[in-house]
């Protein structure tokens, strides 16, 4: 194929323009990993101490023990992509069909003349077995985009975000695979790709072979001619293929060999003339042609990209020990972790507080709309208050239970991801609730309630239905025997030691608040939001209060009221 | 000593009067045998009356309480929640009674407006589905310990002087006139006698022990009216039952709690009176008709307080004013400068002052004119820590260090503590935990004393204000003095408080070994 | 401490002694059934030893109303006898009485609690109040005091900043009259110095710290003068008061003992702690912090109860019951306006006709509130009995202070009762069913 390539100059000019483009762009891409700023900005450092952090690192891993852990890595994630088989078996096989299927395809097929020829001398594009394996790989993509497009269109919904990028990627392959069998199917019926071989290849002795050899090519390779008449016999079609044997057979595997093309030029039949007249094979091929060198250049910029991020995420974070970050080197893997994602949603689905979603709607709490908020919050631009306020509640609500982390196909350290997440939105402003609650007391927030600074208790959404709303009933609370058993055994209490914060903090105040009717002041109380929900105070009450869940009504009460305040006032965002 | 006035009683009345002479420049010395608000005012229902309660029986006393409801939510807010009421009718209740009251209401001034059952209930949700009719009045809750203290502040603050514990027991009478009154200090013991230029008696159910020591007899019958304070507050307003004044009929928030009440069971002796169990079961009862959770709520205190109804049978009439209360001039008696105001209710307070003033006066030749009717009431310090809610609100919004809480239940804190000890040395007084917890919420809460009791005898202690075994004697004192309160209604969570209670400092402490038998 | 085999118990077992109440009673029954080879399980919510003192109580005063104190308890008991009283000790006699504290004060021991006490004397011990409390056992931790109040000897009291329900200047003061050489002492406790508030518990645990009892020891030991004993609050450790008081005593080269105190308690805290790791250890299955919820009863007599608490639930099929749930507080009595029920097996209960005799209108009255002496009634093997004097059931019985005829309050007889009558319920169940052949044994 290269040859008809390189035979055209135009052709030639793109591939190479394609070439250059992608490079470029591969190299823009990398070097913008180092020049984000993906984390807290207290952990910001010049761009060359993390190019010297990067190099480093990959320095003293190439020549440590570690560097055997290189090839299980390749081994196992890159080339067999076993991550993806632990979470999801049909993702998997999809995912190795396309990426096997292109891969071969790319290295057997496009890049003949360099691999294929030189491993296998005798190499022609139509023997067997290369016809066959050609449609093979072909196949296999094919099958593999269908069932990419079967998942995403079953699986919609919040867990899984199909963005034009994933569109495009399945477009492109699709038109590229498409394409290859159009030509391929169009090769097979078009007439003067035959007579063009006929003159250069036949040994036909004259008219009479000619026909014996049309026939057996029409009969039985698919060949279509506009105007073959000779009567058809057995004898003919005996002649042509021992024609065919002498003169074609080196060359041509029988075409039935190539079993979509195949069956797709038959299809074609009746198009098959006029098709060749307008040189259909020849426009096909173009389409096939530029459309790889479309995808080419655009690689980088597409979700293609992964192709370079994935293998480079699996391989620098599987041979790195994730529990113990680097911090000089975090910022660039971060930003190529970013690159990484392939939105496939397998975190959001293992997430453990992912049900939350369902009950506040704030999609942000499923890690896959999580990692889009990072780059959006490290952009440098302003982000607003309400935009802060969900991407905040995300991250809270987010237990770092790891699980996310240990099933993301691509190995990205998520877990990394979300504590630099939490430290820069903290300094927006914005860090876990039990933090900014701080920042007044309970007095002064019981004021903001008063003064509706904060929303008023109709209006809070909570969680409807599903609070037992203890702090209101007073059967709940009123058999409080003040024995303070629950404060003697409470561990807060013990650990306290600034006593400025430890203004109003023993569960017997709390309950006592919530006797005399203070329901606002209990809120913003120290007790409140340093309560570990350790349970020992409700276990231990010989009254059987349940102390520790009022506590937490408390708390989402509180939160309730006061998310809305806008707190990125006097934080530059 | 000597003064201008002698105002006998510290009461509502006693103290309005001696603001109403203050603001008019005439000094007097009040006198109290007990303290503040010992009487009625500390055992009533702290309900501002709309009026609404006496439109068909009392329609004279109904006008007032419209109007002096009115002027004590202008000029004494700050002792005033302003609920607004109800007044419910449920099945079984007579519908002509119902039908009829709005028009009593009208006659009387008293502002009525009529609401369904479903309106009713979706302002009030614990009242009963068996509502039948409702009306929205103009009701509201007031403090009467806040109202005391703050008229008798202003007094002060104007040149007079009050004093505790310091009872009457004698007159200097002659010609007609009382010209000294001796006096006995009932902690000391110490007699002494002011020499005076007239005399009030704002005694109200004891008014004729007073009269009785210059030979006048005044026909005084005592009626007991017990009250239930709940654990928590229940109703958001006022809830009155629309029937002919019966008991349990008015359920009436205060602060944190609510308190329902009230029964009229005639009594001998004023200062022997004891809420009894029977009295506690009919409240419950009758109030859940009204407002069902009532008969399964935790009651905190049951207490009770004197009406001096003034008997019309005989006597010396002086200046009737109103059926209310009964103002008595006894120079009729032959003693000119004898004054007695009894009856009444705490809503018409103002105006009897008022009215006795103005009498007095008249005898004084002082025409200053009445102020309390356009001056408002300020606020000082010192009856600040009788409102619920309110110490803990201080120290949650900041506090020294080491002001710590003594009593956990109200969150009353030993800053509290030592503003009472202060002020009650200042009056030369001793300071025990009895009166520390009349001027605070010391003990009223949740464990009635039990865990508190033994946080401020340590206190106390540590401030040298008790010293030997003063604290056991004091410690029993408060215990009886809460006890009295939570005697009759010690069943379920109060029970076991009790329990709790007696477990700790008899079970462990001895303590009963250690007070007098009587 | 290994986990007890109970965790993996057969639900089809069917134990001999289903013990309920998780106070003083309940352990003691449970000890006393697991020391006898009976297959014992033991269910109650928490509550019950927290609220206790530390001391033993068998018993100080009667007749309550002539608030009679008793140097030798045991006379006291005789008193009771002779005057026909109806109290549960008069069910049992004295040798088993006992023999029922030996057991307890054994079991105790072994399990780092020592107790001492006088054979035939009450002990005095001061109190926080300052007052002088009898009582029979004393920790080993509270002993020292004792001595010192005897002796009148000179004695330093210590006490913390911010532990507001004690105050060694409250004691010292109250006592100063016939113990003229008490003198007090605050210090801010060690590493707690910046807190407005202090509580018992959390002091406990940090004197656990060998760090905490030096700096302590550094602050006291200069203001001895000639004391010879120092008095604490009870606060000294939870699972280490041995190792603590000796440690402090070295430390200060005077004996230190505490003083009990108001709830919540440390002493109440050990005796938790014991009764949860020390009886599993000995065969008991106990359902910690478990309520029953109801009873049934099956064919054969025996008792089925569902066990509940945190929404799961549980039959337990036992052959007798030993209903040891305590009064108010402990729930094992519930009351409403209209009088007071018993609420797991009904039982008729001794209690004045009406509310209005309940209580009398002195909190201090010295008779003692008539509802304190409410409560079931039993026969002699301790079974709740009906008007007629029968048992309700034979396989049912009671102990601790749900009993009627006894005021533990206002008699000082708390523990005692607990005790002895656990003791007396549950070798009553062996007399009558553990010697039937008919019936096996776990």
């Amino acid at each position: 194929m290269i040859k008809t390539l390189l035979e055209s100059t135009f052709l030639f000019a793109c591939l190479y323009m394609a070439l250059g483009i992608c490079a470029l762009g591969i190299l823009i891409r990398i070097a913008r990993w180092f020049a984000a700023d993906i984390g807290p900005r207290s952990a910001v450092i010049p761009v060359w101490m993390r190019v010297a952090a990067a190099t480093k690192g990959f320095v003293a891993t190439v020549f440590s023990l570690r560097f055997f852990l290189f090839f299980k890595v390749l081994v196992l994630d890159v080339m067999l992509q076993a991550r993806i088989i632990k979470t999801d078996l049909s993702r998997w096989i999809m995912h190795i069909f396309i990426f096997f299927g292109f891969m071969l395809l790319l290295l057997m097929h496009a890049l003949d003349e360099l691999v294929t020829k030189k491993v296998f001398p005798e190499y022609y594009s139509t023997l067997a077995p290369f016809q066959q394996l050609r449609n093979v790989f072909g196949l296999m993509v094919i099958v593999g985009v269908a069932m990419a497009i079967y998942r995403r269109v079953r699986q919609r919904g919040p867990m899984l975000i199909t963005r034009y990028a994933d569109r495009y990627a399945v477009i492109i392959l699709a038109v590229i695979m498409i394409s290859g069998f159009l030509v391929e199917a169009s090769k097979i019926t078009s007439e003067s790709v035959f007579n063009r071989m006929m003159k250069d290849f036949s040994s036909a002795g004259g008219p009479a072979d000619e026909d014996a050899i049309k026939a057996f090519w029409s009969g039985e390779y698919g060949t279509v001619f506009a105007d073959f008449k000779t009567p058809v016999t057995p004898e003919l079609i005996a002649r042509g293929k021992q024609l065919n044997d002498e003169s074609c057979g080196s060359c041509h595997a029988p075409t039935k060999t190539a079993f979509i093309s195949f069956p797709l030029a038959r299809a074609l039949r009746p198009a098959a003339v006029p098709m060749d007249r307008i040189q259909a094979d020849v426009i096909l091929y173009y389409v096939h042609v530029l459309a790889c060198f479309a995808g080419l250049a655009y690689l980088p910029f597409s979700k293609f990209f992964h192709i370079i991020t994935d293998p480079l995420t699996m391989i620098v974070n599987g041979m790195s020990d994730k529990k113990k970050v680097n911090q000089a080197g975090a910022m660039p893997r971060r930003a190529m972790e970013l690159d990484a994602c392939t939105n496939c949603g397998t975190c959001s689905r293992y997430c453990s507080v992912a049900p939350v979603f369902r009950m506040t709607g704030n999609e942000t709490i499923l890690p896959s709309h999580k990692i889009r908020t990072i780059r959006s919050l490290s952009s440098g631009k302003k982000t607003g208050a309400d935009e802060l306020r969900k991407i905040s509640e995300g991250a809270f609500i987010c237990t770092s239970c790891y699980r996310c982390t240990e099933v993301c196909p691509t190995g990205i350290n998520l877990q990394d991801q979300w504590f630099a997440s939490k430290e820069l939105l903290a300094e927006k402003g914005y860090p876990l609730p039990h933090v900014w609650m701080k920042q007044f007391n309970a007095s002064e927030w019981s004021d903001r309630i008063r003064a509706g600074e904060a929303t008023r208790e109709k209006d809070v959404d909570t969680i409807k239905g599903r609070y037992y709303n203890l702090t209101a009933d007073s059967d709940v609370f009123a058999p409080c025997i003040q024995c303070q058993t629950c404060t003697n055994v409470c561990p807060v209490v013990a650990a306290q030691t600034d006593r400025k914060d430890a203004v109003d903090i023993t569960p017997q105040k709390i309950m006592n608040l919530l006797r005399l009717g203070l329901n606002d002041l209990a809120m913003g109380s120290r007790m409140v939001w340093d309560c570990t929900t350790c349970y020992q105070c409700q276990e231990h009450c010989p009254q059987g209060i349940q102390v520790t869940d009022i506590i937490y009504e408390l708390k989402n009460k509180a939160y309730g009221h006061f998310k809305n305040i806008d707190r990125t006032a006097g934080n530059d965002s | 000593m000597r003064t201008q006035v002698l105002v006998i009683g510290g009461g509502a009345t006693g103290t309005a009067v001696a603001r109403d002479l203050a603001l008019r420049g005439v000094q007097c010395i009040l006198v109290e045998k007990g303290d503040l608000n010992s009487g009625a005012s500390g055992g009533n229902h702290g309900l501002l009356h709309s009026g609404g309660r006496y439109v068909t029986n009392d329609k004279e006393a109904a006008r007032e309480c419209k109007l002096e409801g009115d002027i004590v939510k202008r000029l004494m807010p700050q002792c005033v929640e302003d609920t607004g009421g109800l007044f419910v009718a449920v099945r079984g209740d007579d519908e002509k009674f119902i039908a009829d009251y709005p028009s009593h209401c009208a006659e009387c001034g008293v502002p009525c407006e009529a609401i369904s059952p479903q309106e009713a209930r979706e302002l009030e949700p614990t009242l009963s589905e068996n509502v039948i009719a409702a009306y929205r009045v103009e009701d509201a809750s007031v403090d009467p310990f806040k109202l005391t203290l703050l008229n008798i502040s202003q007094a002060i603050s104007l040149g007079s002087r009050r004093l505790r514990s310091t009872k009457v027991i004698g007159f200097d009478i002659h010609n007609k006139k009382i010209e000294r009154v001796l006096v006995r200090n009932v902690n000391t013991g110490n007699e002494f006698h002011i020499e005076v230029e007239q005399v009030v008696n704002c005694a109200g159910a004891w008014a004729n022990q007073i009269t009785g020591l210059a030979g006048i007899e005044v026909p005084i019958q005592y009626s007991k009216g017990t009250l239930l304070v709940t654990n928590d507050r229940i109703n958001y307003r006022i809830i009155n039952r629309l029937r002919k004044p019966s008991d349990a009929d008015i359920l009436v928030p205060g602060g944190t709690v609510s308190i329902i009440g009230t029964t009229s069971t005639p009594v001998e002796d004023p200062d022997d009176i004891y809420p009894t169990v029977e009295e506690v079961d009919l409240i419950v009862r009758e109030g859940a008709v009204m407002v069902p959770v009532l008969e399964r709520s935790r009651f905190v205190r049951a207490y009770c307080g004197v009406r001096p109804l003034f008997g019309k049978s005989g006597g010396s009439d002086g200046r009737n004013v109103s059926r209310g209360f009964a103002l008595l001039d006894h120079s009729k008696e032959n003693v000119d400068n004898l004054t007695t105001i009894t009856g009444g209710k705490l809503t018409t307070f103002r105006l009897m002052a008022e009215k006795t003033v103005d009498l007095v006066c008249r005898k004084m030749g002082v025409t200053a004119p009445c102020l309390t009717r356009t001056e408002p009431l300020p606020t000082t310090t010192g009856g600040q820590w009788t409102e619920p809610g309110i110490s803990p609100k201080r120290w949650m919004r900041s506090h020294e260090p080491d002001d710590i809480m003594i009593c956990e239940c109200e969150m009353v804190t030993r800053r509290a503590i030592d503003e009472i000890i202060e002020s009650l040395k200042g009056h030369n007084e001793k300071p025990g935990l009895v009166d520390i917890c009349m001027r605070t919420r010391l003990g009223r809460g949740a464990c009635q004393g039990a865990f508190c009791g033994m946080r401020a005898a340590a206190y106390l202690y540590e401030r040298g204000e008790l010293t030997g075994r003063e604290g056991i004697v004091d410690i029993g004192k408060f215990f009886q003095e809460r006890w009295k309160g939570i005697h009759s209604i010690l069943w379920g969570d109060q029970l076991i408080q009790a329990e709790l209670m007696e477990s700790i400092h008899c079970g462990l402490f001895d303590e009963e070994l250690y007070t007098p038998s009587r | 401490m290994t986990l007890p085999k109970s965790h993996n118990y057969d639900p089809t077992h069917v134990f001999d002694v289903m013990v309920i109440g998780s106070g003083i009673a309940g352990m003691a029954a449970s000890l006393f059934a697991v020391n006898r080879k009976l297959s014992t399980v033991q269910a109650g919510s928490v509550g019950g030893t927290l609220f206790t003192s530390g001391l033993f109580d068998l018993i100080s005063v009667y007749p309550v109303g002539e608030k009679k104190l008793w140097e030798n308890p045991w006379e006291a008991l005789d008193a009771m006898r002779r005057d026909g009283s109806r109290h549960p000790y008069n069910r049992i006699s004295k040798e088993d009485i006992q023999v029922s504290f030996d057991e307890m004060i054994s079991f105790l021991g072994a399990s780092g609690m020592k107790l001492r006490f006088d054979q035939n004397r009450n002990l005095k011990v001061i109190t926080s109040m300052g007052t002088i409390k009898y009582t029979y056992c004393v920790p080993d931790s509270m002993w020292p005091g004792v001595e010192a109040y005897e002796t009148k000897a000179p004695c330093l009291i210590v006490d913390f900043n911010g532990l507001k329900e004690f105050s060694a200047r409250q004691v010292a003061t109250t006592l100063r009259e016939e113990w003229p050489a008490l003198r007090s002492l605050r210090v801010a406790f060690p590493g707690m110095a910046g807190r407005d508030e202090v509580f018992a518990a959390h002091l406990a645990q940090a004197l656990e710290l060998s760090e905490t009892r030096i700096a302590l020891a550094r602050m006291v030991k200069p203001e001895l003068g000639d004391a010879r004993f120092v008095g604490l609050p009870a606060v000294l450790g939870i699972k280490r008061t041995q190792t603590i008081i000796a440690h402090l005593g070295r430390l200060l080269g005077v004996p230190v003992f505490e003083i009990p105190m108001m709830p919540a308690s440390v002493p109440g805290f050990r005796l938790k702690e014991i009764f949860d790791s020390e009886l599993p250890q000995k065969g008991l299955l106990r359902l910690i912090d478990k309520r029953v919820m109801s009873v049934n009863r099956a064919e054969n007599g025996n008792f089925l109860l569902n066990i509940g608490g945190n929404n799961e639930s549980q039959v337990i099929q036992a052959r007798s019951v030993i209903l040891a749930t305590g009064r108010f507080m402990g729930k094992g009595l519930l009351s409403d306006r209209q009088g007071i029920f018993e609420p797991l097996f009904n039982l008729p209960l001794h209690q004045p006709d009406n509310r209005t005799a309940w209580h009398h209108e002195r909190f201090l009255h010295p008779a003692g509130h008539p509802i304190n002496s409410a409560g079931v009634d039993v026969d002699d093997s301790f079974r709740p009995v009906d008007a007629e004097g029968r048992p309700i059931y034979d396989n049912l019985f009671a102990a601790g202070t749900i009993l009627a005829h006894q005021d533990w309050m206002r008699m000082k007889c708390g523990s005692g009762l607990a005790i002895a009558t656990a003791y007396a319920a549950v070798t009553a169940f062996i007399e009558n069913f553990m010697k039937q052949s008919t019936r096996e044994s776990a």
